[in-house]
């Protein structure tokens, strides 16, 4: 993109979760769609005085962090936006190319429908209809292809990230203190690609029976498939839940999990699920990101920018949870022999996805020169072998008692 | 260069040439596609592969 924007007719971002000031180079071929609301529509005002050629359409009332469903929440709004984006490049008749393909190539899953100008759609961050509520209209005038699987967007970093050495190393923790035993029902609760449902799995010699459950039917077609590649279609089952409302009778499981999950609702309302699902005798575990520590950043960088590297960012709902609070709330639940601690998941390899949208977030916040000097520092800190990026997260594990008070 | 090698450009360039989207954009196109998706780190991602593939 940088070495030729022009070739691209237009750009539109919905909902982004972050903002790279290279996009500048796109000029007023770039869009941007958000809500209005809270950190997230502040990122976007905050990163298009780096992008003044940049159209900005404002969805109004609107909380759009990453989970947001904006094309089924918004669907005029989007559509509108959309068209006035896409009708300024006119498409010319004899250009049509014929639609109607699906399949997979290179670990790419794509759906190609109508004719016209290839309009390409990546996944649309944690949105659970993607592009759905508008693909019928957009097929009527672009060969719209739509592209999916594990290697692109929050996909590739949530199997990156839970297939990292460091996050596992954390997560391990927890899988440890919850002493799981052979036979035992698991319930991830949020399970997102299931990518930590199929590294229990194999962890545990395929002993139990584990169901992963998310609001997210995007993320579901994607968990299910995944677990159907790796042989473990009997083992790991996948449905649709919410977890303030969990889809389980009362002591229905005996180990319930949820990581990096109670940020995105109302906290309280999801620990109260998990414990009421668990079992006398059954465990509950949680992990959260921790917004109230620090990050550790280790490249090379001077104090100021390296204050803004380590700055912890991400989004967070009202009524979730992303710091320290989580010890009192998970105390108030009444499970007894509860452990609680703050840990650090420690990224060592510096071109995964999981570090890309890593450093995404981090040059959201940078200087032109400030940028120069991160990338300059990752160089060194590889060359030198002292490169790592740690991000914390706040844990508990407890145990629900034969009687709850 | 296995498959678990290939860089997500590589594997977008794969798929645009599978469905015959590249050399029609180039050269019927101007070279030039729609985008649209949600994140900025994708922008680059799909941008990259276009420019990269064979022409």
């Amino acid at each position: 993109m940088q070495a030729h924007p022009e070739r691209i007719a237009s750009l539109t971002l919905v909902c982004p979760p972050r903002l790279d000031p290279s996009l500048r180079a796109l000029g007023s071929r770039l869009q941007i769609i958000a809500g209005d609301q809270g950190r997230p529509a502040a990122m976007v005002r905050d990163a298009v005085t780096n992008l003044p050629e940049a159209a900005v359409v404002w969805l109004l009332r609107y909380f759009s962090p990453p989970w947001a469903d904006v094309v089924a929440d918004c669907t005029a709004d989007v559509e509108s936006a959309l068209f006035n984006v896409l009708s300024k490049d006119q498409p010319q008749k004899d250009r049509a190319v014929p639609g109607g393909l699906s399949g997979a190539v290179a670990g790419i899953t794509y759906d190609s429908q109508g004719e016209g100008p290839p309009l390409v759609l990546l996944p649309l961050s944690l949105a659970s209809s993607q592009w759905e509520p508008l693909l019928s209209q957009l097929s009527t005038r672009f060969r719209t292809v739509m592209l999916s699987g594990p290697e692109l967007g929050f996909l590739a970093m949530l199997e990156s990230r839970g297939r990292s050495a460091g996050y596992l190393n954390a997560v391990g923790r927890i899988i440890d203190l919850v002493q799981l035993r052979p036979g035992e029902l698991v319930l991830e609760v949020g399970c997102g690609s299931g990518v930590l449902d199929r590294w229990i799995a194999h962890h545990t010699p395929q002993a139990n029976r584990i169901i992963g459950i998310d609001v997210n039917r995007y993320l579901l077609r994607e968990a299910t498939a995944l677990a159907t590649q790796e042989g473990l279609a009997d083992i790991v089952a996948f449905r649709e839940g919410d977890a303030e409302a969990l889809p389980f009778p009362d002591n229905h499981v005996d180990v319930a999990l949820s990581l990096t999950v109670l940020e995105e609702g109302n906290a309280d309302r999801m620990l109260a699920e998990l414990v009421r699902v668990a079992k006398p005798g059954g465990r509950v575990a949680v992990m959260v990101r921790a917004l109230d520590i620090p990050w550790v950043v280790n490249v090379p960088l001077r104090p100021e920018v390296k204050t803004k590297a380590q700055t912890p960012r991400g989004f967070v709902g009202a009524q979730g949870c992303a710091d320290a609070s989580l010890y009192r709330r998970f105390h108030q639940t009444g499970l007894t022999h509860v452990e609680m601690w703050p840990q650090f998941a420690t990224f060592e390899q510096p071109h995964t996805p999981q570090a890309q949208f890593a450093y995404g977030a981090i040059l959201g916040a940078l200087s032109a020169e400030e940028t120069q000097e991160w990338h300059a520092g990752i160089a060194q800190a590889v060359a030198d072998g002292t490169y790592f990026i740690a991000q914390p997260f706040h844990c508990a594990v407890g145990t629900r008692p034969e009687a709850m008070g | 260069m296995s498959a678990a090698d290939l860089s997500v450009a590589d594997r977008l360039a794969q798929v645009l040439d599978h469905l015959g989207i590249e050399r029609p954009l180039r050269g019927l196109h101007a070279g030039r596609c729609h985008g649209l998706h949600a994140g900025a780190s994708g922008t680059n991602r799909i941008a990259d592969s276009r420019l990269s593939a064979p022409s």
